[in-house]
């Protein structure tokens, strides 16, 4: 009888070992962690702000191109200066190219598939991506509108 | 009897008429000869000669490769916006409202629209009747979606801001505002609605009939 007690106490101890590990194979989570951090709707916003700022992209890249092509490049200081409304021009464009990127690539994750983790990772992965879009996309504003 | 009794009956009587007059005022709707405005600043070169900005001059290339431009909705009035197939927010929103107003006008060769993508490199012409051909939209006569080098595409959109008074670089900018633009047959702007939002959709299918009669465009359904 001893022996069965203590086989008993055993197979509860496990039971409750077990029910204490995290499940790594479910899409389960409990209450307690559920993942925080940025969401679908958090993403899309961040996106649709940085589309807004497609126009200025445009424009500023533009106006420094329209300024190339009335500088006089035929002295030192004309040439560095080309040189810089070039560089600058590129920028512009390569965060528009870049912003352009992340939507081709874009898809939407399968919820039916990804577990709250996953899907919090991608999230958090998207967000960061568009995070570093912003600061690309600062930077070419802010240096091109130095040159006004 | 003093000043407040002796007018009573009076008084009565007035707020009756008054209330009377704004029941029958209210359960009336307002006529069909209501004219839309024109949007923008108008420009007036002599008492009674209002010049109203019109929209700028474009040559784009629809779904089946045919050029479109100003010419093409001659006798017409036509809604034009700006998306991009790729776009996961406000555009599939937009089309799907654009497609509602569609509905109501397939076949109405008064009625046009005029999709711009502002993403050309990706959105090529197989693309874009792709795209056209999920919403089923089968042939460009009546709905464009349209494509042009990206300059020309900002270029545009700003302009249709511009027309309209409306500032270009407000959030969501010209390119992502998800206007839908009213233009009667004189390239005159007559209706700005945010079209990821039902309700201005609905007051656009109230407004679109009310141009289309100042025009006398209202004949029953004519087809292609």
């Amino acid at each position: 009888m001893k022996q069965l007690l203590s086989v008993f106490r055993r197979l509860f101890l496990l039971a409750l070992l077990a029910a204490c590990q995290p499940d790594s194979t479910t899409s389960q989570t409990t209450s307690g962690s559920v993942p925080t951090g940025p969401t679908r709707a958090s993403v899309m916003q961040r996106h649709d702000s940085l589309m807004g700022r497609m126009d200025a992209l445009n424009t500023e890249r533009q106006r420094l191109q329209q300024q190339l092509t009335t500088l006089d490049t035929t002295g030192v200081a004309g040439r560095d200066a080309a040189q810089t409304l070039r560089r600058r021009a590129r920028a512009l464009l390569q965060a528009d190219a870049a912003m352009m990127d992340w939507m081709h690539r874009y898809q939407e994750p399968d919820t039916t598939r990804l577990s709250a983790h996953q899907l919090a990772d991608f999230w958090a992965d998207h967000a960061q991506q568009l995070t570093q879009l912003d600061s690309q996309i600062t930077t070419a504003l802010d240096s091109a509108q130095q040159l006004r | 009897m003093n000043y407040s009794t002796k007018w009573a009956p009076l008084r009565a009587l007035v707020i009756g008429l008054m209330s009377l007059s704004y029941l029958l005022t209210g359960c009336t709707e307002a006529p069909a000869t209501t004219r839309l405005p024109h949007l923008g600043e108008p420009e007036v070169t002599a008492p009674g000669d209002t010049l109203w900005p019109t929209v700028p001059t474009f040559r784009v290339l629809n779904q089946d490769s045919v050029v479109v431009t100003p010419a093409t909705f001659a006798g017409k009035v036509y809604l034009a916006d700006f998306f991009f197939t790729t776009c996961p927010t406000i555009c599939p929103g937009m089309q799907r409202q654009m497609l509602r107003v569609y509905k109501q006008y397939a076949g109405n060769s008064k009625v046009a629209f005029l999709s711009h993508t502002i993403d050309p490199d990706h959105d090529t012409l197989p693309v874009l009747r792709d795209y056209a051909g999920r919403l089923g939209i089968t042939s460009a006569q009546q709905w464009h979606f349209a494509t042009a080098p990206r300059d020309t595409i900002f270029a545009l959109a700003r302009q249709y801001m511009v027309a309209a008074q409306l500032d270009p670089t407000a959030p969501g900018g010209a390119v992502h505002s998800g206007a839908f633009v009213l233009v009667d047959p004189q390239h005159h702007i007559r209706g700005m609605y945010d079209g990821t939002q039902p309700a201005e959709v609905d007051r656009l299918l109230r407004e679109l009939p009310l141009l289309l009669a100042e025009f006398n465009l209202a004949a029953p359904t004519n087809h292609f």
